[in-house]
């Protein structure tokens, strides 16, 4: 048996390590963006900060000849996705969540299986069929066609299934006694009461909103509605084409944009995330 | 004003499950009411068929002059306290005594002069600001009385309220609904499996079993004379002595293996007797009916228990005596069974039947 | 089958079907989804295995540790991706000259086992903080006095951990081989496809990328359909298995 210090030198070591590996990436990331194209080019990969940032991020957000659109478009895009993503879910699989643990309909059951069962599969093996309803809707490059088929999926239903279960039946009783309806009974009771979900759920489905990568690279072709993730495959293919001087610092700048709002939200809600995300999925 | 009329009440699920079946009593103004029975006898059914939480599949459901067979639970003009206290976890107290009344739009002033008498009474008075979860289990069942309190309803109903509660509390608390109830003169219903909460609480007794009522009444007339074995069992701790009697050439012989020998006639082959703890008294060997190997002891204090098996049988029997009697385990009791207070039963039907025992007409002269 | 304009289709019954499973090019990208899933699910938990007993251990500093290491999850697949491709970029040079000085001959746009190892690294990097956080809420929720009991019973701490820590996580492990397999199916999507392109030459192409390629790219939607249909099927397989398992097995 090694004595404890060494082990608590080997453990933080082994973190130490850990910690670097998912750290330096992005640090590189961010300190290249603040350097000229033509540092990078010659240099290659910049571990400290230069005096570019400035120009590079002024060029992202304001517009720039690599970039269709300007990132604060992009930036805005992505917002827009991210919240109607997480609002949109949330309000489709708490009310189909209430129906279907609070209202009986014997015949109904095994049809509400049956849609629940296909909405379980990801959005990749449905998405020719999505797809070409989208286009038939002319819903293609709107945010309504890049945010209802992303909601339409029964995760979210079963996360709120699953609490609203555990909720006494007793509690809808004394309520019905209380003379609250249906609609009171949710709005009074059923919503204060997963509250702490419901912020849990929200920000983990913004996350996942703002992510998203394929469906919007399929539904946008409008520059106008690239989300920031979108563009930042436009500059990977403008990097690859080769051509001029390719604009590193604006490629690295763009991922640190893309990437900071979503991270912020995770670690400013740190704890409230992981109870969502481990309670949930389980 | 608020009487219950429950006319033929019956409930059949869809499946063709019977639970409740053709119960009927006229509940008086003020009365309180307890229904008990085992674990799924359809008491619990029958509560929530008055809450208006179950339909009514047959019968005719009164209250105040009023068939309320189909109307929603809200405009029944009850309020229920249940098992599990039902309290929103997420309100204050003041706002789950609240909830109801807002519901109904009542003005802000009454509401608030309502909550805060029934805080008065129920002593919640320092605790309207707290939620739920920071209180104790007895406080937690005072706001749910308190949420059926402020209502001011015709009928109360309970479901169970005390069963989360541990004994001390329950003995209690027992005794508070029953003052709180005589005090506001509400007719209630109050549904239970515990015997003794049923015995001390009731007005009147329904002794529900496979839903139906076995017998319904007062406390005393269900515990002197229970119409079935199963009343007479259901009632009472310890349970009453059950012993079969069969007809002989000389007499009537008392249990299996003939444990004592009964002058007198039976009315039939067979029949059960049924005599409670109490009703087996010390006697001189001469006279005693049984002799009782004690088993084990249980001093109450008030009083003492002995439970032991008549000698040369295994039949085991349970006697009440007073914390006087000196006796022991490994004692052996000579017994005299009371017949002032012996219940017969017919051993086909199990019903009470007072004409299965004839005494000998020579006994009866001496 | 469609024209190529999509003007007219035919009904071909189930040829799609048979073509795709008879084409070589889809059998050798079913081999590669199920490598290189094995690959990324294997590396990318028993990483954050390591990593999340070595959270539950320390005294000081589990904090920090933990905010670092779970952050990573809020990173978008394709922004991974590109900072992946620039850093293992010949452009770049950095990582390509090192690893070329240590004698390898590596090219990741070139050579299709370099790419493979590229597309891993970046997916499990990816993953590692997601199972991270599971593999610690699942420590964190063994009983204090179960693992107290352990360390009377059980003096090695290394075979206390696979004798009575590793069994008790079952449960979580289990759920994370499902959505780790899920994951490196659906979601390195965006790493591959800003990485590779599932090329060089096909030899990073999951059938994602593939349904993407022949139904977005090549304009087969029958056949890409098919595709999807075979995928499907395997999703429900995976959820079978799953909620079967999980209900029965790993519940203590």
């Amino acid at each position: 048996m090694s004595k404890p210090w060494t082990r608590t030198v080997i453990r933080h070591g082994i973190l130490i390590m850990g910690t670097l590996i998912m750290v330096l990436p992005l640090w590189i990331a961010l300190m290249s963006s603040t350097h000229t194209p033509e540092t990078l080019f010659k240099e290659g990969l910049q571990f400290f900060p230069g005096g570019f940032g400035w120009e590079t991020y002024k060029a992202i957000l304001g517009g720039n000849d690599d970039l269709s659109t300007p990132a604060w478009r992009m930036l805005w895009n992505s917002l827009v996705l991210g919240l109607g993503f997480a609002i949109g879910k949330i309000i489709i699989s708490t009310i189909a969540a209430y129906a279907l643990v609070y209202f009986r309909f014997p015949l109904a059951t095994p049809l509400f299986w049956m849609i629940f069962a296909t909405l379980l599969l990801p959005l990749e093996v449905r998405i020719i069929p999505s797809y070409e309803v989208v286009a038939q809707l002319e819903l293609l490059n709107s945010y309504a066609g890049l945010i209802i088929p992303l909601i339409a999926s029964a995760t979210g239903t079963f996360f709120f299934r699953q609490f609203y279960r555990s909720v006494p039946g007793e509690l809808m009783e004394a309520a019905r006694m209380d003379g609250a309806g249906p609609v009171r009974f949710f709005i009074d009771i059923l919503l204060p009461l997963s509250s702490t979900m419901l912020a849990a759920i929200f920000i983990i489905m913004f996350v996942v909103g703002w992510n998203q990568y394929l469906w919007p690279l399929l539904m946008t072709t409008d520059t106008d509605y690239y989300t920031v993730v979108i563009g930042i495959r436009q500059m990977f293919q403008t990097i690859n084409e080769g051509g001029d001087l390719p604009q590193f610092n604006i490629a690295f700048g763009l991922t640190i944009l893309a990437t900071i709002p979503p991270v912020l939200v995770v670690v400013i809600f740190q704890r409230m995330f992981i109870k969502g995300l481990v309670e949930t999925e389980k | 004003m608020s009487r219950v009329v429950i006319d033929g009440l019956g409930k059949t699920y869809a499946n063709g499950v019977e639970a409740v079946k053709n119960i009927s009593i006229d509940i008086a103004d003020g009365e309180l009411v307890v229904v008990v029975g085992p674990s799924g006898c359809g008491k619990s059914t029958l509560l929530r068929m008055i809450a208006g939480l179950e339909s009514i599949t047959s019968g005719d459901l009164w209250i105040k002059d009023q068939r309320v067979n189909d109307r929603e639970p809200a405009y029944r003009d009850i309020a229920m306290v249940f098992q599990n206290y039902a309290l929103y976890p997420h309100m204050t107290v003041f706002d789950n005594m609240a909830y109801g009344l807002k519901n109904r739009k009542l003005a802000k002033a009454e509401i608030e002069k309502r909550v805060k008498e029934a805080a008065k009474t129920l002593e919640l008075s320092q605790l309207l600001d707290r939620k739920p979860g920071q209180l104790s289990g007895g406080q937690r069942q005072r706001v749910a009385m308190g949420r059926a309190i402020v209502r001011k309803p015709e009928v109360f109903l309970f479901d169970e309220p005390l069963s989360n509660l541990d004994a001390r509390l329950r003995g209690q608390m027992r005794l508070e609904i029953k003052k709180l109830q005589r005090r506001l003169k509400t007719t209630a219903i109050y549904v239970t499996h515990d015997q003794i909460e049923a015995m001390t609480l009731a007005d009147r007794l329904i002794v529900m079993n496979n839903g139906m009522p076995e017998q319904i009444g007062t406390p005393d007339e269900l515990y002197s004379n229970p119409s079935s074995l199963f009343v007479a069992g259901f009632l009472g701790s310890p349970s009453i002595n059950l012993l079969k009697a069969t007809q002989l050439a000389d007499g009537i012989a008392l249990g299996h293996s003939q444990i004592a020998t009964l002058s007198g006639k039976l009315d039939g082959d067979s029949a059960i007797l049924g005599i409670r703890a109490e009703d087996l008294r010390l006697c001189s060997k001469e006279d005693a009916d049984l002799i009782l190997s004690v088993e084990l002891v249980e001093r109450l204090g008030s009083e003492l228990l002995a439970v032991g098996v008549v000698k040369g049988s295994n039949e085991r029997l349970s006697v009440r005596l007073d914390k006087s009697a000196q006796i022991d385990e490994g004692h052996e009791l000579p017994l005299e069974i009371n017949r002032d207070h012996w219940h017969w039963f017919d051993a086909d039907t199990g019903l009470r039947n007072v004409d299965c025992y004839r005494e000998a007409i020579s006994e009866a002269v001496i | 089958m469609e024209d190529a304009f999509g003007l007219s289709s035919e009904f071909v019954g189930l040829r799609n079907f048979t073509d795709v499973l008879e084409d070589p090019e889809y059998v050798s990208t079913v081999l590669f989804t199920l490598f290189f899933s094995a690959l990324v699910t294997f590396f990318s938990l028993s990483l954050a295995l390591l990593l999340a007993v070595q959270v539950n251990e320390v005294l000081t500093g589990a904090g920090v540790y933990k905010t670092f290491l779970m952050w990573a999850y809020a990173i978008a697949p394709p922004a991974a991706g590109l900072v992946g491709s620039l850093l293992f970029s010949p452009l770049m040079g950095d990582l390509y000259n090192g690893i070329n000085a240590l004698g390898f001959d590596f090219n990741h746009t070139r050579d299709g086992s370099d790419a493979i190892f590229v597309v891993v690294l970046i997916s499990v990097w990816k993953q590692l903080s997601i199972n991270f956080i599971f593999f610690l809420s699942g420590l964190q929720g063994i009983p204090a006095s179960v693992q107290e009991a352990a360390r009377i019973d059980c003096p090695g701490s290394i075979k206390r951990f696979w004798t009575v820590t590793f069994p008790l996580l079952a449960p979580t492990t289990f759920f994370l081989l499902v959505i780790n397999t899920t994951y490196a199916f659906f979601e390195t999507f965006g790493v591959i496809d800003l990485t590779t392109r599932g090329g060089p030459a096909g030899s990073t192409t999951t059938l994602v990328y593939k349904i993407y390629q022949d139904g977005f790219l090549g304009a087969d939607l029958g056949g890409s359909a098919a595709q999807s249909v075979i995928l499907m099927l395997f999703v429900i397989c995976l959820t079978i298995i799953q909620f079967r398992y999980v209900d029965k097995k790993v519940h203590y």
